[in-house]
């Protein structure tokens, strides 16, 4: 980010002084908008789940579901600490299942604890597998979908394949370049 | 569909009666929960500013529409439909922006054929990545993304490039 954020926001700049400079000050106010207003609206989302997520840990459901999960996040992660591998568990299901309320949480834990173990690796592979995110049900593309009253399957059987086949693609390049 | 919408309420229920099962305190748990989402926004919020401010620059200032000239015939000799060359590039910054872009498909060229459903693979294909990096990586200490959002932008353009090819012998 610290490569990419200052060549477009200077890219940017430089071209709207010369074509609308007062747009300048538009984009300004709109993204910083927007930016409180996204806040808002997670804080109550994380809220939730923030809840029950401490309570899978107080009652120790988190052990059982790293257990469960653990062989093949190990062995994909390369690492062996238990709370990592819970944390990665429950961002990786979490987001197949669409729910970002609990994987974006989850995702910012592992990736802290992967940064902590010095596991580069890990965090290229889990910056790669949520940015090409499986999800077993688009949401999002469903709700769309259903406002013009047609029954999406074809188009999720399809989404599902493709989404599939980038996550796939994204990991062979990491264990390739590793 | 009914199982899929029904597997979060049951994991809900599920986990306060085994709360309440293993003796947990469970008002006092979850409200400590719902604290420590303040203290999470607290620290993502610079990443969510930043890159919601970036994105809005990029379409704004017209870098959006050069990228897309420059990007035309690369993309029209990949066999990638221009219709949603627009898509393809807005996706990586924005996803409210690409979610109307999407809806902009369906209500011109309807929510079957070879546009729409090109569209739908690309839209599905990936995240928003700019975002759900920095997003990530907000209590790192090492911040360098640079690897992975390559390796997510190549793939995803893979993807793309199939899936539109693949789209063709299905409609």
């Amino acid at each position: 980010m610290n490569a990419i954020f200052p060549v477009i926001i200077i890219l940017s700049i430089s071209v709207l002084t010369f074509t609308s400079p007062e747009t300048t000050l538009k984009a300004f106010t709109s993204a910083t908008e927007k930016a409180v207003t996204l806040s808002f609206t997670l804080i109550g989302v994380y809220a939730v789940w923030q809840g029950v997520s401490f309570l899978l840990e107080k009652s120790g459901i988190n052990k059982k579901i790293a257990r469960v999960m653990k062989k093949p996040v190990q062995k994909l992660f390369n690492t062996s600490n238990d709370e990592t591998v819970y944390q990665l568990s429950l961002n990786l299901t979490s987001n197949a299942l669409g729910l970002s309320g609990v994987a974006t949480p989850a995702g910012i834990e592992s990736m802290r604890l992967l940064d902590s173990e010095n596991n580069e690796h890990g965090k290229t592979l889990l910056t790669v597998i949520s940015s090409t995110s499986i999800q077993i049900l688009p949401v999002s593309v469903v709700q769309l979908l259903a406002n013009y009253g047609q029954n999406p399957s074809l188009i999720i059987i399809v989404s599902l394949i493709s989404t599939a086949f980038s996550t796939a693609i994204g990991i062979l390049f990491c264990k390739v370049l590793k | 569909m009914i199982v899929i919408n029904s597997i979060l309420p049951v994991f809900v229920i599920f986990t306060f009666i085994y709360s309440l099962v293993k003796k947990v305190p469970v008002y006092e748990v979850f409200t400590q929960g719902v604290k420590s989402a303040l203290s999470l926004i607290y620290s993502i919020f610079p990443a969510i500013l930043s890159v919601l401010l970036m994105s809005e620059l990029f379409r704004l200032s017209g870098v959006y529409d050069f990228l897309l000239k420059l990007l035309s015939p690369v993309f029209s000799f990949l066999g990638v439909p221009s219709e949603l060359m627009e898509l393809i590039i807005l996706k990586p910054f924005s996803g409210s922006g690409s979610l109307a872009l999407l809806d902009e498909v369906y209500k011109t060229y309807g929510t079957s054929g070879y546009i729409p459903l090109c569209a739908s693979c690309i839209f599905g294909s990936s995240e928003t990545t700019f975002y759900v990096t920095a997003v990530y990586y907000a209590k790192c200490k090492n911040k360098n993304a640079v690897k992975g959002i390559i390796i997510s932008l190549t793939a995803t353009f893979i993807t793309t490039c199939l899936a539109c090819l693949v789209c063709r012998f299905l409609v």
